[in-house]
This record gives structure tokens, C-alpha cells and sequence, in this order.
């Protein structure tokens, strides 16, 4: 323990004055105005309900999964949705593997208060048997670079995530109507959640001496500010949450002002994530489009070459596309002709990546034709 | 503090074998599954200690792994020899609490670590090895209640080894890992994807070391009195029963295969060193 806390990064009383000198005159470190976002890049995993965000230096990863639970027995009728913070070590050394921290406790409590206490998730549809089944959301949030101020960045994350997820869709079956099938993705399409609206946290740093308040501190701004408060807004204008824990006391007006400024940062992040969203279920609808497959094998030796030249290798790939095919309609025993048909198929597979084609796949393995 | 910088970031195609190989024919590269490796900077925020911060992710297929390298670290853990530099690693997986199987992932990779490692360099310093799951190309579900996916060890073992490597730590050589799966008819797969695992009865995971030497053409490998070095076998970890021959041939194989990769990832390496004059501290 003691290790960890020698190695916590410390500012210098001189980058100290620095900044809380600069933020006298509006301005900051890293060239940003008082009330000015730093660049919010969402992207998005190949499964559903995996997102990556980067909001300046700080980078969140948010995973979602869902499982069939038996339901509390006070809500019979809803689902759940939980959210599990990991402040993973690599983000910063002063962070412990194990049990979450103060700070990674308080994070998961305002995403949660965000998110499950507006009922921005709608739980009633997470409803498969009534007290007996339900689906239990859980997000997982993996901070991955400590750049100033994680609730922001994880908060989208989670949201983007959540957005993107699809749960596999189930109905009732059986004798009496109280099994549940759950079908897998290749049979029927799996369902999005239904999100009410979007809660967005947007965090502000006060500051001691006229100083004045900015809007999404950097980690050096965290280290200098005196007091913080996240207020977790949506589009529409409802205030969420507003978390302000202990720091410096603020005057009434100054809080009004910044819920104000809050409320347009919501609006611009919104737009932005559901732009990524929306991009990225295009694209995901686009990968569901069955094409005819080219297969590409590609030479390894040709491995220095940068990405742009991947798509040159699909002229190279014309002549062994010739090649394989003629093979393929031979089936003996030939050794040769596993490995291409094998081939075939696995570039089929990596082509349309899409689980549909892959039901033929595991059956012309059969080796002994 | 991430930084993909242009300088930096490297993105180099690799084509890795994905394909079944039977035991007489040598390597036939044919599809092949791509893999990506970047590098991203995380800026060093420690101005006291050396500390080198580096963030590297491989793909390879569809597993996509991150590795971060902090250290040399002041002062070893209690049960450890303060003769020697001591590695710790701390495996994050994609969804869930750490349970034995992450335990057991840590132990292999800090074994395998820390035998390519010059420990005596720095006495009673210790450097953490993190290791995030990002994408694991769906789980193998076992009898075991485990979920393992049979490219997620290999993976981790190139990422973490390009992250020491990208941090300064004092290597005696790279390694470079793979995964090659055994199927009932005596066929061997390297680098299985999921659907293939679902056929295998058993896996064997190899890592070798990533000389010079090994990556050169079969006619200039010199034998210094007996086998090369490159023919070592750092670790290899099995799952499931196989005959002593198959074990030999998935051997070789892997071992041919792995020059390759050798060659990648000393290619991706490289262009690092000169440009980038001090990364620590």
C-alpha cells in the first residue's frame, strides 16, 4: 500500500499557482475556455454493447451484458441494471487492483443515480416471466487513463453502450406457458433496450480566490480545484442529479448558473452520441446484408505494409480466388483440398462476419469424404 | 493520458496462420486472420519516479487485448527476493470479478514474464504488467464453469511482451505465443477461432523466444553446439489429453509459424527505438 502512495503523482506548488493564476484570467492549461468540452470520440466494439470513449486524455471502455435473474420481490414486474466500475491500474498508478476505492464507489453511485433513478432504462420491459424472470442488466465500466474527469466520460460511455445493446429475445413456451426459450441471435434478431431519454453528467471544478468554475477539468485542474459538482441533465431539461460532495462552499447563484451551462453541454453531447449511434447501427444493419463472399488469402509476407495496402491485396487475391474455387468442387480425400476448403470457409466466415453463414461451416469440416 | 501519436501509433498488417495444417505438408499460408497492433503513449504523468507508462493493444483475429507496463516501481512485495527486480500482473477481464481463471492467467504470464526478463538489472524494484480484455471473440464454455477463449492467452503473453519492450525494461530476448488446437483426427489448427475450438479436444499454448536468430531464413541458423536457442520452448501449458507424437508435431508446427510473427513483431518494434529518445520518466 504503501508502495502505491509512493508513487502517486504530485503537482509542484509553482504548476500549482500556475494554473490557479491563468484561471484568474479565463484561462486554462491546455488552451480551453472557461466552459469549453474537450473532444468527445465515441467508438464502438464489434459486439453489441461495447463502447469506447475518449474524451481528451481520459479513456473509458463500457461493456453490457444481460442475464435472466429471478427478479426482487418487491418489483416483481422490472427488471434490474447495475453498474460495476472498475478503475483499472492502468489508468493511473495511484490506483489499487481489488476492491473500488472511494472514488470509484462514488462514480458508480452517480452513473447509477443517472441512469436507474430517472428511469432513463426501461426496466418494466426487462419483464420475461412475472416473479419469476427477468433480465438483469449489467454495465461494466473499465477506466483505462486517468485525464480529468472520468464521471463525464463514463457516463457516455455507459450510455453509448447501452444504446448499442441488444438482448436476445426470448418468448414463453412449453406445457403451461412458463418456460422460457431463449433464442440465440441467429434465429431471431436480438432487441434493443428501451431508453426513455439521456442522462448526461456534466462536471464543473470550482476554485478558490475569484477564481471562477471551469467545465471538465483535466487531471492537473482536478489536483488544483477546491470543490466539484456533477449535475446529470438531459436533453429535455429535467435535472437528473446533482452531486456535490462536500469541497468548497458556493454561492446559490453561481449553482444556477452552472445547471444553465449544463443544460446546453447536455443538448451538444447528445447530439454527438446519438450521431455515433446512429452511424454505427447503419453499419451494423449493413453487416447483416448477406453478400457473395470474395476469399482472400493473404501473403504474410507481405506484412510491413500499412493498412492502405490491404485493399491492393485483393488484385493479388484474383488469381488464388481462381484457384481455390475449381478445387473446391473436388471432394476427395486429398489433404489439400481441406486446407483450401477450410480456408474458403474461414474467409467466408471473416468476410461477412455474420454468424447466419456459419451454421454450414462446423458440418463440411467432416474430413473423411 | 492516452496518446495515440502519430509518431508513435504503428499499424502494421499481420497475417497470422489460421488454418489447418496436417503433420506431413509444410506451412501453407492461406487465409489468414488479420491482426492489428497499435501502440498508443500514455503521457507519463509521473515526473519523481522512472516510471514508463506504455499502452499497447493486439489483435489477433478478433481478440483484442490491451497491455499497460508501469515501472521499475520502488520495493518488492513482502514474499519476494529483494535480490532481484520482481513482476507483477494484473489481469482485467472484459465483464465480472477477477476469479481463479484471471488468477491463473496472472500466474502464467508473470512466469513467463519474468523469464525473459533481466531481474538482476534492477534489484527490489517491481514492475505491474496490466492486462485489460477488450474483445475475447466470444468464450468456450467448459465444463469447468469457466469461460476460456483460446486465443486471449496468447494474445495477452505478444501484448504485454511489446509493452515491456516499448517501456525499457531489460529483456533477454522477446517471446512470441500461440495457440495451436488439436482435433480428433489428428489435425492441428493453429490459432483457432470459436468455432473451430468447439472441435478440438484438446489445445496446446506455446511460447518461444523471439531471437534474431529466429527469425532469420533456415539457411544462415547457426548451431552453437547443439540446439539453437530458438528452439526453446519458454512455456507451454496444455488443456485436454493428446498422444506424445501430436504434442511433437503441434511443436513444430507452432514453431514454424511463430518465426513469422517473430518477424512482426520485431518489424512493429523497431521503428520506435531510434525516433523516440526517452519515454520513462
Amino acid at each position: 500500500m504503501e508502495q502505491r502512495l509512493a508513487n502517486t503523482w504530485r503537482l509542484t506548488v509553482n504548476e500549482k499557482k500556475f494554473i490557479e493564476t491563468a484561471l484568474q484570467s479565463d484561462l486554462r492549461i491546455d488552451g480551453r475556455r472557461p466552459f469549453d468540452y474537450r473532444k468527445v470520440t465515441i467508438k464502438f466494439g464489434k459486439e453489441d454493447g461495447s463502447a469506447e470513449v475518449q474524451l481528451g486524455h481520459t479513456h473509458v471502455m463500457a461493456f453490457v451484458t444481460a442475464q435472466l435473474v429471478q427478479p426482487y420481490r418487491d418489483r416483481p414486474n422490472e427488471g434490474t441494471l447495475a453498474i460495476y466500475t472498475e478503475f483499472s491500474p492502468m489508468a493511473d498508478p495511484s490506483f489499487e487492483p481489488g476492491r473500488p476505492g472511494e472514488s470509484a464507489v462514488e462514480l458508480g453511485r452517480v452513473i447509477d443515480r443517472g441512469l436507474r433513478e430517472s428511469r432513463a432504462v426501461d426496466t418494466e420491459s426487462l419483464c420475461v416471466l412475472s416473479g419469476k424472470l427477468v433480465w438483469a442488466i449489467r454495465v461494466d465500466l473499465h477506466i483505462l487513463d486517468n485525464g480529468g474527469n472520468l464521471v463525464d466520460a463514463a457516463n457516455i460511455a455507459a450510455l453509448a453502450a447501452l444504446l448499442t445493446f441488444r438482448r436476445p429475445d426470448c418468448s414463453l413456451g412449453g406445457e403451461d406457458g412458463q418456460e422460457v426459450i431463449v433464442h440465440p441471435p441467429e434465429v431471431r434478431e436480438p432487441l434493443p433496450l428501451i431508453i426513455h431519454h439521456l442522462p448526461i453528467a456534466v462536471s464543473f471544478a470550482f476554485f478558490g480566490n475569484e477564481s471562477g468554475m471551469v467545465i471538465d477539468p483535466t487531471h492537473h485542474e482536478e489536483a488544483v480545484m477546491c470543490g466539484r459538482m456533477t449535475a446529470t441533465l438531459n436533453a429535455n431539461g429535467d435535472v437528473c442529479a446533482i452531486q456535490k460532495a462536500g469541497g468548497e462552499g458556493v454561492l446559490q447563484s453561481v449553482i444556477m448558473h452552472c445547471l444553465r451551462i449544463a443544460s446546453v453541454k447536455a443538448g451538444d453531447i447528445t447530439e454527438n452520441i446519438k450521431k455515433a449511434v446512429d452511424s454505427y447501427n447503419i453499419e451494423r444493419a449493413l453487416k447483416k446484408v448477406k453478400r457473395h463472399s470474395t476469399s482472400k488469402p493473404m501473403d504474410v509476407d507481405g506484412a510491413g505494409s500499412n493498412s492502405k495496402e490491404k485493399h491492393n491485396f485483393v488484385h493479388q487475391k484474383g488469381i488464388n480466388t481462381e484457384r481455390l474455387k475449381p478445387v473446391d468442387e473436388e471432394r476427395n480425400a486429398n489433404q489439400n483440398d481441406n486446407k483450401e476448403d477450410e480456408t474458403k470457409l474461414l474467409e467466408t466466415n471473416r468476410e461477412t462476419k455474420d454468424e447466419k453463414n456459419f451454421i454450414g461451416a462446423p458440418s463440411s469440416w467432416n474430413v473423411n469424404s | 493520458m492516452a496518446l495515440p501519436v502519430g509518431l508513435k501509433v504503428s499499424t502494421s498488417l499481420f497475417l497470422c496462420p489460421h488454418l489447418s495444417i496436417y503433420s506431413f505438408s509444410y506451412l501453407i499460408l492461406l487465409g489468414l486472420a488479420i491482426a492489428f497492433c497499435f501502440v498508443y503513449q500514455l503521457v507519463a504523468i509521473d515526473g519523481l519516479s522512472s516510471s514508463s507508462l506504455v499502452l499497447f493493444v493486439a489483435c489477433l483475429g478478433d481478440t483484442k487485448v490491451l497491455a499497460a507496463v508501469y515501472g521499475p516501481k520502488a520495493g518488492t512485495r513482502k514474499n519476494e527476493n529483494p535480490e532481484k527486480a520482481c513482476i507483477e500482473v494484473i489481469w482485467k477481464p472484459k465483464t465480472g470479478q477477477s476469479g481463479k481463471l484471471e488468477k491463473e492467467y496472472e500466474m502464467i504470464l508473470k512466469r513467463t514474464l519474468q523469464s525473459i526478463c533481466i531481474l538482476t538489472i534492477n534489484p527490489n524494484t517491481m514492475t505491474s504488467v496490466i492486462i485489460q480484455v477488450v474483445d475475447d471473440d466470444g468464450a468456450v464454455s467448459t465444463a469447468y464453469f469457466c469461460h476460456f477463449t483460446n486465443t486471449l492467452l496468447p494474445c495477452a503473453i505478444n501484448a504485454a511482451c511489446a509493452a515491456l519492450v516499448d517501456a525499457g525494461i531489460p529483456l533477454k530476448h522477446l517471446a512470441v505465443a500461440i495457440c495451436c488446437g488439436l482435433a480428433e483426427s489428428g489435425y492441428v489448427i493453429l490459432d483457432p477461432t470459436k468455432l473451430e475450438e468447439q472441435k478440438m479436444k484438446a489445445f496446446i499454448y506455446l511460447v518461444f523466444p523471439n531471437s534474431v536468430l529466429s527469425v532469420l531464413p533456415n539457411g544462415s541458423l547457426q548451431k552453437k553446439g547443439g540446439e539453437p536457442l530458438e528452439h526453446g520452448i519458454i512455456t507451454s501449458f496444455t488443456q485436454g489429453s493428446m498422444s506424445v507424437e501430436d504434442y511433437l508435431h503441434c511443436l513444430e508446427r507452432g514453431r514454424a509459424a511463430t518465426s513469422k510473427m517473430s518477424d512482426f513483431l520485431r518489424r512493429s518494434l523497431q521503428p520506435q527505438l531510434p525516433s523516440d529518445s526517452s519515454k520513462a520518466g
